[in-house]
């Protein structure tokens, strides 16, 4: 029976994994030896992924199965433990599969000359694996009990990552953070574990899906309460709003982790997510509290962004709330964009804390000076001009508010997104041909999100739940309150910002420069906890050098 | 050469007087410059000690500060023990130093650590608890954070607000809004604050008396104050600088002072433990007048070393240039085929010395790398000119850069193709970027932008954003792009004047050193890095360029050279330029070392020939040079040339590379001669070649500049790297890989916050096992009378306070007698 399953083609998902984890536990004096040697283990056993990936759309995911669960243990028909252990290899786990190894491999490359000539280069790779190795076991995890354990090793490896400079206190602070932080959102994962294990008899996402899509459970409250806590558990994990100190601080690990984090580890939150969103679809309220805590983070954090004055804390500060957008398409039932935006994201975030040296250069270019400030009025007709162009060229894509209630807010987002492009010809003032370039650009930009959109709502219609056809009140008054949201920022940063001095817009200044606070009590929290391991060590030099 | 007066006197008692203000600014000028990361050139971090003498300023240093100017004793150890030291070395030291100590006695303490540096006598560092985050990095923090969001150069896309008129004014209002305070327990900012005039000037004496620092002390205490938020400081230093130079004045750095020493004064107002506050104000009236005596042997024990370890290094200098040249000197007479003139920046003698291998009839000579062209420079469509001269010299002329039309309507239509593109570029990133745009951004191009970019940025087949020279303009556009004396425009832009060029010009042959016999080619070569993603990338460009590459200098220097009405009048100087002589720009790419010849297209066709063979030596050049200087950079360095072309292009390229060249890591001389001195030696690029033959410089006035401007700035240069080395926490920018750039374009900050970092990155000096870059106070080396050389000391006491404070050590070449060097005391010693 387990020799059938291991020989069974769906098992190759493991390979990357594995081969990961056998370079991860290499003792720390060879890997230290040959740290070159290290570095191409680890892109090779993470490349590894990307055939795999390739060989099972094709041979796994061949119609009618589209999807496929493993158990390493236990019989078929056993009871909720024996569908524990078991990976998954559908569209979503080898989409985001393929998208760890890209990035583990290229954070690898990235860090053998970044890092070249430290002395613990050797162990870095090797808790590099390590990390990477069980954040791919939390991609594939097949139920709920394999995510929570993967998710767990993550945590630890990232852990020696973001101390590998062990010896600066504010990193040993970071890391401590981002433990207590962890360490309640594993709480939370367990719980919900054992709370569905008891509640449903299985732990198998497949199976839960199946379940409630068939409609045949009756909620009971150990299910009520697991949907919060995989809600709670997204919250923590991704930093949002009031519980995102840790994630800004980040960098006082090297610039390749802060990319590995940002740009693949804090969305293991939105997967699990998009995992069980059959259930959570049940509990409505849930989805709606994930919304709008993500809209609070979507306000607080993008303008937090915009006062940031180091280039590490302005993309940390854009993780904060591009993750919170996330939450918010997962809030209102996106989930096949809300799984577009985990790509997307990913991809741009890791470009840009890789490239984030380059800020300089990029400010050494003569720039065009902002001549203009928009009034209301210019705000305005630009605001009109992108809602134009997106509505219009949603209707070419078949895509109406009849059709589909959420473009209401989408097609806002889009059209704010679009007027902020447009705004530049008027502050500019550089003339019409710049204004016809900004229009057909605007236009391409709508052409290819609505395309993207319908893309991804086609490729992943098998996996994930479609985008809802129909809306409820409820459902209108949360679309509308997140179109008004950003509506708001868009006036507040067109208009009232450049041209404002209202004291309450410079004491929100103040405040949201400092990061709302939030961190200094979490920081007083961890000296409580763990007073003796943060003392300042006045030790000479920087590193290791003398 | 006014701006270098810089020296203040440490002794000083307290002032008598009620006017504080000379202290103030004493306090001020004892902090270094420090120019932001698009113009990011060596100061020298003692500059505000070099009045006094090295022995001095180290114990003044360790005494107050805290911090040391020599390297750990177990480094020393270590040298001594590799044979880098060696005895003889070691007793030399103790005689020169007339030192009480013996030489086993000295070999002995060399296996005792040092004790520990005295602590800083700072009250927030008394703070520091167990139980809860401290109080001294929160106060740093928060000022940093507030200096960023004040002078921000292009980061934030929401600016703080204008929040009132000056640093500390708007810094007082900034913290009655701030609630951080209140969550670091300092639940009282109102009341100290109120009780303080709104002026830094005023603030600052008020505070003193409130802190009850004894009078004598003010301005120990206030230096302390001033260095414990040093980074921000230096980048003030330098705007002030700019703005003197400038004939302005900035006093930011004051209000600087005042907003940390107000923060002391509120720390203190919310003691809850007065018994600690007055612990405090005991300890700083027994605040000691002068080292304890262990302290103070230690003191002298690594004074002894540091000199030792000089010694050895100007040993070997000596003895090479006493050593007669195998070969006889080219005569005077004979016309070379070439002469390549060098930046004299230590990685042009490796080149030098390999371009003269390559083609023995080439000459080469060294002079600074703005070729005594007093310009500054307006790229295309850019808003300002940048200064593209030593940071000590005032621009003269505004130069522009056009399409060789003087401004016409070519330029025009290139200026505004290139604003439209920067225009969207700027559109995109503002769309990109802010806060109702980004998540649409995102779900558009991420997948289908960054995907291709991530992959292609990682393989070094494309760069993250394009080098500033030519964004927003194709290749072809940028190749027609040039300075362009004639071009004058509406925005002030003067270009070199038809009637100041022939003054220029000859100025520049005077201070090279050109004379008659003119070969038909005269190359010269300014010098630029070549590498990505790298903020600091302007500290490997041309120093004496404002960190800029020195293309445009050079251009602006052949053009005026080549000029015929410029020849027509210097011929009437009687300065004869033959005809068929031709000045020829090039650049020379320190981190590839490849020389590209500029604006070749304008070089005679009768001279084809030679340039051919010119261009065969510079790319053999190239390739002796790769394989010497690679072998420092890699353990192993590829066999065959196209390998090694291949390894440093790749290097260059490769986005994640934090050691793309060692840029100027182990200099150590600097050396003003005649060629011939030096052609027989390999220096090991540790040297800084400055032509100069005394026979030819009339009243010494060429000799002056020498000793007063690049001798002044290879100093610079040299101490930035000391500085670098021994206190790499305070005067070291820290470790590249946890770099965060702070203000778009002004410094970095070492992780996630803290003061900004200053001097040079650990990676630019460090290879991970040991210092790439000894640290050595810099070896003058210039043949010159005696009597000449005394009196540019005599008549330029800024120079010459650093000799005799032992910041430097000046060395006479005499071809017949020796080597002599200069003592403390004015004395010539032989050098033996």
């Amino acid at each position: 029976m387990v020799w059938d399953t291991l020989l069974s083609p769906g098992m190759l998902i493991l390979v990357s994994p594995l081969l990961l984890g056998v370079v991860g536990v290499l003792p720390d004096r060879l890997a230290n030896d040959c740290p070159l040697r290290m570095s191409r283990l680890v892109q090779g056993a993470s490349l590894s992924g990307i055939p795999v990936v390739v060989i099972l759309l094709f041979a796994v995911l061949t119609p009618p199965s589209d999807v496929a669960t493993y158990r390493l243990f236990g019989a078929q028909d056993g009871g909720a433990w024996s569908s524990a252990f078991s990976v998954m290899v559908d569209s979503l786990s080898l989409t985001i599969l393929a998208l760890v190894a890209l990035l583990t491999a290229l954070v690898a490359r990235f860090s053998t000359q970044y890092l070249l000539g430290d002395a613990r280069q050797g162990s870095f790779f090797r808790w590099l694996a390590l990390t990477a190795g069980a954040f791919m076991l939390v991609v594939i995890a097949g139920d709920l009990l394999t995510f929570a354990l993967a998710i767990i090793l993550t945590g630890t490896g990232l852990n020696r990552l973001l101390t590998y400079y062990s010896q600066r206190q504010p990193a040993r602070m970071v890391a401590h953070k981002k433990l207590l932080f962890s360490r309640g959102a594993d709480a939370c994962l367990l719980a919900a574990a054992l709370l569905l294990g008891f509640g449903m008899g299985t732990l198998s996402f497949e199976a839960i899906a199946a379940a409630m899509t068939a409609g045949d459970v009756t909620l009971t409250w150990q299910l009520h309460l697991a949907a919060w806590l995989i809600v709670g558990y997204a919250v923590l994990k991704t930093g949002q709003f009031p519980f995102h100190g840790w994630l800004l601080q980040v960098m006082e690990a090297p610039t390749p982790v802060s990319a590995l984090l940002h740009a693949g580890i804090v969305y293991s939150g939105p997967i699990l997510v998009l995992r069980t969103h059959e259930l959570l679809l049940a509990e409505g309220a849930a989805l709606v509290l994930l919304l709008l805590v993500g809209l609070v983070t979507v306000t607080l954090a993008s303008l937090a962004m915009l006062t940031q004055t180091a280039i590490k804390s302005s993309l940390a500060w854009s993780t904060a709330g591009q993750l919170g957008f996330m939450l918010v398409e997962l809030g209102l039932g996106l989930f096949v964009l809300a799984l577009l935006h985990l790509l997307a994201h990913s991809l741009y975030k890791a470009h840009a804390f890789l490239s984030s040296g380059s800020i300089v250069d990029l400010l050494r270019a003569p720039a065009p000076p902002a001549r203009h400030a928009l009034t209301a009025g210019h705000w305005f007709i630009v605001l009109a001009a992108g809602g134009l162009v997106s509505f219009g060229i949603a209707a070419l894509w078949g895509i109406t508010p009849a059709s589909e209630p959420a473009l209401l807010a989408l097609g806002t987002i889009l059209s704010v997104a679009l007027a902020q492009l447009l705004a530049a010809g008027r502050s500019l003032g550089i003339g019409p041909a710049l204004w016809l370039r900004l229009g057909g650009l605007s236009a391409l930009v709508a052409t290819l999100y609505f395309a993207l959109h319908s893309l991804f709502a086609h490729v992943y219609a098998d996996t994930l739940s479609p985008i809802p056809a129909t809306a409820g009140s409820l459902e209108y008054a949360l679309i509308g309150l997140v179109a008004l949201v950003f509506l708001g920022l868009s006036f507040m940063q067109t208009v009232l910002i450049p041209r404002s001095t209202a004291p309450w817009l410079q004491r929100l200044y103040v405040h949201l420069y400092n990061g709302l606070y939030i961190d200094l009590p979490v920081e007083r929290l961890v000296y409580r906890i763990w007073p003796a391991r943060l003392r300042g060590s006045r030790k000479r030099g920087a590193g290791a050098a003398w | 050469m006014t701006n270098l007066n810089l020296g203040i006197n440490i002794e000083s008692a307290a002032p008598q007087t009620t006017d504080i203000n000379p202290l103030i600014d004493a306090v001020c000028d004892r902090i270094p410059p420090f120019w932001p990361l698009d113009a990011m050139v060596a100061t020298n971090p003692y500059l505000g000690y070099v009045e006094r003498p090295f022995e001095q300023a180290t114990e003044y240093h360790l005494r107050i500060l805290g911090r040391r100017l020599s390297a750990p004793r177990d480094w020393y150890r270590r040298q001594c023990e590799a044979g880098r030291i060696t005895p003889a070395d070691l007793q030399q030291a103790l005689v020169e130093m007339d030192s009480r100590l013996g030489l086993e006695e000295l070999q002995h303490v060399l296996r005792e650590p040092e004790p520990p540096a005295c602590a800083p006598l700072l009250y927030s560092s008394l703070l520091d608890e167990r139980y809860r985050p401290a109080q001294s990095r929160y106060v740093i923090q928060q000022i940093s954070q507030f200096c960023a969001a004040w002078y921000d150069q292009g980061q934030a896309l929401w600016r703080m607000p204008r929040f009132g008129d000056g640093l500390y004014a708007a810094w007082r209002a900034y913290v009655r809004i701030d609630r951080s305070p209140a969550w670091m327990e300092i639940s009282d900012v109102e009341a100290p604050l109120a009780a303080l005039p709104e002026t830094a000037r005023e603030a600052i004496p008020a505070a003193l008396q409130q802190l009850g620092v004894p009078a004598d002390r003010y301005q120990d205490f206030l230096t302390l104050v001033l260095a414990s938020i040093g980074g921000w400081a230096s980048y003030l230093r330098a705007r002030r600088w700019e703005a003197e130079l400038a004939g302005g004045r900035d006093d930011d750095i004051v209000e600087l002072l005042a907003i940390r020493l107000v923060w002391e004064l509120i720390l203190i107002r919310n003691d809850d433990r007065p018994e600690r506050v007055e612990q405090w104000r005991q300890s700083l009236c027994c605040w000691p007048q002068q080292l304890a005596s262990t302290q103070a042997r230690a003191l002298e024990i690594d004074l002894l070393l540091q000199r030792a370890l000089e010694i050895g290094y100007q040993c070997r200098v000596v003895t090479g240039l006493r050593q007669v040249p195998a070969t006889a000197p080219p005569t005077g007479t004979a016309r070379p085929l070439a002469l390549a003139a060098f930046c004299i920046d230590v990685r042009s003698e490796v080149f030098r010395r390999a371009l003269e291998t390559a083609d023995a009839d080439i000459r080469t000579q060294g002079f600074a790398g703005f070729f005594g062209v007093m310009a500054s420079y307006r790229p295309l469509g850019a808003q300002r000119p940048r200064n593209h001269l030593p940071v000590l010299l005032p621009a003269r002329y505004e130069v522009c850069e056009t399409a060789g039309d003087g401004g016409g309507a070519d330029t025009a239509a290139l200026g505004a193709r290139r604003r439209l593109a920067l225009g969207l570029g700027k559109a995109w990133k503002q769309f990109k970027l802010s806060a109702s745009s980004c998540f649409s951004f995102v779900e558009t191009a991420g997948l289908l932008l960054y995907a291709p970019r991530l992959i292609s940025d990682s393989l070094g087949w494309t760069a993250p954003v394009s080098a500033p020279d030519s964004a927003g303009l194709s290749a072809r556009e940028r190749a027609r792009l040039g300075p362009d004396l004639d071009a004058r425009d509406r925005d002030g832009a003067t270009g070199i004047p038809v009637g100041d060029r022939p003054g220029a010009a000859a100025f520049i042959l005077d201070a090279m050193g050109l004379g008659a016999p003119f070969p038909r080619l005269v190359l010269l070569a300014g010098h630029g890095s070549s590498t990505v993603n790298n903020p600091q990338r302007a500290g490997l460009d041309c120093g004496a360029c404002a960190g800029q590459t020195g293309a445009a200098s050079v251009r602006m220097a052949a053009a005026l050279l080549n000029d015929a009405g410029v020849r027509a009048a210097l011929r009437e100087q009687g300065r004869q330029i033959p005809d068929d002589t031709w000045f020829l720009p090039a650049l020379h790419d320190t981190t590839t070392d490849a020389v590209s010849l500029l604006d070749r297209e304008q070089v005679p066709t009768t001279l084809a020939d030679d340039l051919a063979r010119l261009e065969r030596a510079l790319e053999q050049a190239g390739a002796l040079c790769r394989a010497e200087r690679l072998a420092r950079l890699v353990t192993q360095v590829p066999a065959t040339e196209a390998e090694r072309r291949r390894t440093v292009e790749q290097r260059s390229r490769d986005w994640s590379q934090v050691r793309p060249e060692w840029g100027l890591a182990g200099n150590a001389a600097f050396i003003a001669a005649p060629r011939t001195r030096t052609a027989h030696l390999s220096l090991e690029g540790r040297a800084f070649l400055h032509e100069y033959d005394w026979r030819r410089d009339q009243d010494f006035q060429v000799l002056k500049l020498i000793m007063t401007a690049p001798m002044v700035v290879a100093s610079w240069i040299n101490l930035q790297y000391y500085g670098s080395v021994v206190d790499p926490e305070h005067l070291g920018a820290g470790n590249k890989v946890l770099h965060n750039v702070v203000g778009g374009r002004i410094g970095v900050l070492e992780g996630n916050g803290g003061d900004l970092r200053i001097g040079l990155a650990l990676q630019s000096l460090h290879d991970g096992r040991d210092w790439v870059h000894e640290p050595l106070r810099l070896s003058v080396f210039i043949e010159a009378p005696q009597a000449a050389m005394d009196a540019v000391l005599a008549d330029n006491p800024d120079v010459a306070a650093l000799v005799d404070n032992g910041w430097l050590y000046l060395f006479r070449i005499d071809p017949e007698q020796g080597v002599f060097r200069r003592s403390r005391s004015g004395e010539w010693l032989s050098a033996a």
